[in-house]
């Protein structure tokens, strides 16, 4: 994202007839937008059916660390593994995604049931061992999501996209 | 959308309100499309980026903060991780604009049966160069215009979200992106 207050922007002129211009010409953007780059009806609807993942039971664990933003990058490593960790009150889920699939594990350790969420719509499900490790083996498609059962408690992870 | 409008649809849909989350999604899901179309997506990237904005929110529904900045939190969120896609670059490929251009033919919505007279095909041909004007404006300016021509009219606190740039400076960068626009147009006579 580039800063939009360097170069050339402002300047002395005045904009002539100016607001009045400057606002039916966006008026008529607006109207261009609309016909020719709406929102595709089908992904409109999946935001639509998104409410479903309103969930007032779960603790939402929140994204502390993404590699892709907090670390450097390394050295001659072609496609380096994203690195997340997700926290909610004292469980901590560290979560590696490569090309080849998902691994995690839940601190403290513990089995849990865990969901890997991709949409609305529930989503497979895997089990960690008593280390709390678990794997799957291919990627999230999209955005995703994972939903932890340990004992009582029940935590998702932000959404997120791989 | 006005703040109190989203504060109450907000509150409403955290409470259980499957209305008021859909009036939400229609009052608020052109901004968040404008943002990620703002950074210039991929198709896929772009759909991936608004449904997790949306997924997101979701979640957060009834957490969150400020219920009538609802339009500024999805749009920042948005605006994230679209630069979480450019920033994995290897990921990022550029939109064909002039795939865009060729929805106006393809695509059966209200407004092309609108456009289906021989008035109208003057009109269309008008939106058409309007459009590919705009798409050939430099970043900054079509950055900032294509968020601010989301139905409803964005605030500029939205726009600052959306954008991250201060909300002081989108009154003349505004100004100073339409006069150029104007210019390109009375450049081309299609004005």
């Amino acid at each position: 994202m580039s800063d939009m207050n360097d170069d050339e922007l402002f300047d002395e002129e005045s904009w002539g007839d100016d607001g009045l211009d400057a606002g039916l010409l966006e008026e008529e953007l607006r109207q261009a937008a609309a016909v020719l780059d709406p929102v595709p009806a089908e992904l409109q609807q999946i935001a639509v059916d998104a409410y479903a993942l309103h969930d007032l039971d779960a603790r939402v664990a929140e994204l502390t660390f993404d590699s892709l933003v907090d670390a450097l990058p390394v050295r001659g490593a072609g496609d380096p593994p994203r690195m997340l960790t997700f926290q909610a009150g004292e469980v901590t889920v560290d979560v590696e995604v490569t090309a080849h699939g998902l691994m995690g594990q839940v601190l403290p350790p513990q089995p849990a049931r865990i969901e890997v969420l991709t949409g609305p719509r529930p989503g497979s499900s895997l089990t960690s061992d008593d280390l709390g490790r678990f794997t799957a083996d291919a990627p999230p498609p999209g955005p995703f999501a994972l939903r932890l059962r340990t004992g009582g408690d029940v935590v998702v992870t932000e959404w997120l996209r791989a | 959308m006005d703040r109190t409008d989203a504060g109450a649809l907000v509150q409403a849909a955290a409470d259980g309100d499957a209305a008021a989350w859909k009036a939400l999604v229609e009052g608020l899901s052109p901004l968040v499309w404008s943002v990620v179309r703002a950074h210039r997506l991929s198709d896929a990237d772009a759909h991936e980026v608004y449904q997790t904005a949306w997924f997101r929110f979701a979640q957060h529904l009834g957490r969150i903060r400020e219920p009538g900045k609802a339009g500024a939190w999805l749009a920042s969120t948005a605006r994230h991780e679209c630069l979480k896609v450019i920033r994995s670059s290897r990921r990022l490929t550029l939109t064909d604009d002039p795939q865009i251009l060729d929805r106006v033919s393809e695509d059966g919505t209200p407004e092309q049966s609108l456009l289906d007279s021989e008035e109208a095909a003057a009109q269309s041909e008008r939106v058409r160069r309007l459009w590919q004007e705009f798409e050939e404006l430099g970043e900054r300016c079509r950055q900032l215009l294509r968020v601010l021509m989301a139905t409803p009219p964005p605030s500029y606190q939205d726009v600052s979200a959306a954008l991250g740039i201060a909300v002081g400076s989108i009154g003349p960068l505004r100004q100073r992106c339409l006069r150029r626009l104007r210019a390109r147009l009375e450049a081309r006579g299609a004005i």
